[in-house]
């Protein structure tokens, strides 16, 4: 049971979403759905980790405008970032008066908020929940990398920071709302990849592990779904997913797609193997995917959020990266 | 493309009047100065992605690498922020190349004592 | 016109350290730290075998722009402080030798750092 699918029988609601991004992601194809984005990634603060805060603060206030719903009638938060000791997390929700849990599960973050969101409101114990994550390009360059001003070159499979945060108010409500139906936790996996450059291949195993267990439980084949969607793989983790896949006998060539590749445009943005970071597959799903599935054009999605559980100290001391992926299974209510 | 520039600068300077021999030191401290100038105006970095080892290797890959990390931690306060960190990318330049050269220093001291001039 | 090949020599050599640098970072697993670090070690150890001042008498700052130059610059001034002062020189004549550039960058960087504010990518 602990490794398998999860069922949330009283299908908590997705309230409602929203999502603020930087100047690079309003730039991409998805430009025009996001609530809101800063044209010089400041957010009006003086330091990048403050600006990351700023996006959490203005991500779930705008979630909460949508419904017109106050923080008084939020039962507990759950968040989560890349930084240290979360505090874009603590300090952007500081203002927020609800129970607060901090989360991190590097990338996939945001399908970990969700499947706590989930699985607490199924079980009654919330009536209501926020899900809040961000990622900030120039904050996570100067934790994870070198400073945001200095001029060595990136190696083509490496990732681009998200700059953005997204918020999911996830709800006990009869309304007509996309709905979290089935979650599955992630296990590490660790296939001993050493090079942070090159993140994809570090979660794609994870990622594969996921989707085979969850293909395995439930009976279904990719087929069922219409869309299958990891987190932040980028363009190595993607085509790696899709071979480990066919391998095992999953054909996923028809709908399976990756939020690192379609928030930006690759060539033109000069992005090499796509998007990465908590905010990635937050804002995608939040403007994107969400959308889709309120229109129809989606029904059934499993949205898979993938993390590379590293830290500079252990890459450093030459530590493998291992990988997670968490499964959440979101329906369109028609 | 850096190192024919430096090599005019150095022939203008000559032209100066400025000796030969200080002329290379005020060629890298003109190139060390316009590396500061455009890492703070945010225009190293995008040069970079496109020159490469190009803008890396010449002196002006070191100035970036003193500039840029104290541009980016003066955040962190003027002593520990920029003050310890201004070091992280130049500090094992600066080590290796002196610890290098300290060493290269006492074998010849050492094989002039035995009369070997190399 | 030997101006004018200094221009071209300046620049074939410099290039060519450059490309050797960006061949290491794109087809080998060092950073860029380790790249700067190999070529100011390498500079040290070519002037120490002799091999760098003929570089430098023929294709000028090609060889004293690239950090190299700056492992040359510190090999030199030990050469001269050890023929100077004996082992002393070993660990006076390289910082000697390099310190306005060293001093430059870290005075720039500083009043860099006073006046600009950090910039996104």
């Amino acid at each position: 049971m602990a490794k398998g699918i999860i069922k949330l029988k009283n299908a908590p609601a997705i309230l409602c979403a929203a999502s603020v991004v930087g100047k690079h992601e309003s730039d991409g194809p998805l430009g025009a759905l996001f609530d809101f984005h800063d044209k010089d990634d400041r957010f009006g603060q003086s330091t990048w980790e403050k600006a990351e805060a700023e996006m959490q603060h203005m991500a779930l206030n705008l979630a909460m405008s949508k419904n017109k719903i106050s923080i008084t009638d939020i039962d507990a938060i759950f968040a989560g970032d890349l930084m240290n000791q979360c505090i874009s997390s603590t300090y952007g929700l500081i203002a927020h008066d609800a129970p607060f849990m901090g989360l991190y599960s590097a990338c996939s973050t945001a399908a970990e908020a969700l499947i706590l969101s989930g699985m607490t409101v199924n079980a009654g114990y919330f009536k209501r929940t926020a899900s809040v994550t961000s990622s900030h390009n120039c904050s996570a360059e100067r934790q994870f990398r070198t400073p945001v001003e200095y001029g060595g070159q990136r190696t083509p499979t490496s990732q681009w920071t998200v700059t953005g945060s997204a918020a999911f108010i996830i709800a006990d409500d009869e309304g007509r709302h996309p709905r979290i139906t089935e979650v599955m936790l992630g296990m590490t996996v660790d296939y001993g990849i050493t090079d942070a450059n090159n993140m994809g291949a570090a979660m794609a195993p994870a990622a594969a592990d996921t989707m085979i267990r969850y293909f395995e439980s439930s009976g279904l084949g990719p087929s069922a779904f219409d869309l299958i969607v990891t987190g932040d793989l980028g363009f190595e983790g993607h085509s790696i997913v899709l071979d480990l896949m066919s391998t095992k006998g999953y054909d996923l060539s028809g709908n399976y797609n990756d939020c690192g590749l379609l928030i930006y445009n690759r060539s033109s943005q000069d992005m090499h193997a796509g998007g990465s970071g908590c905010g990635c597959s937050a804002v995608v799903l939040a403007s994107y995917l969400l959308k889709l599935i309120r229109d129809g054009e989606l029904r059934d999605v499993l949205f898979i959020g993938t993390g590379a559980l590293m830290s500079p100290l252990s890459v450093q001391q030459g530590g493998s990266i291992p990988g997670i992926a968490h499964l959440v299974r979101i329906k369109g209510d028609a | 493309m850096i190192c024919a520039l430096g090599q005019g600068l150095h022939d203008i300077y000559l032209s100066l009047g400025i000796h030969e021999e200080n002329a290379g030191t005020v060629v890298s401290i003109t190139l060390i100065f316009l590396a500061a100038l455009t890492t703070g105006l945010g225009w190293f970095d995008k040069l970079a992605k496109y020159a490469g080892a190009g803008t890396l290797v010449p002196i002006t890959g070191f100035a970036n690498a003193v500039v840029s990390p104290a541009v980016d931690t003066k955040s962190e306060g003027y002593i520990l922020g920029l003050g310890a960190k201004i070091f992280t990318i130049s500090g094992p330049v600066i080590l290796y190349g002196v610890l290098t050269s300290a060493i290269f220093g006492m074998i010849i001291w050492i094989l002039s004592l035995f009369g070997v001039m190399i | 016109m030997e101006e004018f090949m200094n221009y071209v020599w300046s620049f074939i050599i410099g290039g060519l350290l450059c490309v050797i640098a960006q061949i290491l970072i794109d087809r080998t697993k060092l950073t860029p730290a380790r790249i700067l670090v190999l070529y100011v070690c390498a500079g040290v150890v070519l002037n120490a075998v002799g091999l760098y001042e003929p570089l430098v008498s023929f294709a000028k700052a090609g060889a004293t722009v690239p950090l190299t130059g700056f492992g040359n610059a510190l090999a030199r001034g030990v050469r001269k402080a050890v023929a100077l002062s004996g082992p002393l020189g070993a660990l006076t004549g390289g910082l000697t030798a390099t310190s306005g550039g060293i001093a430059a960058a870290l005075v720039f960087g500083y009043l860099t750092a006073l006046i600009f504010k950090g910039k996104p990518k």
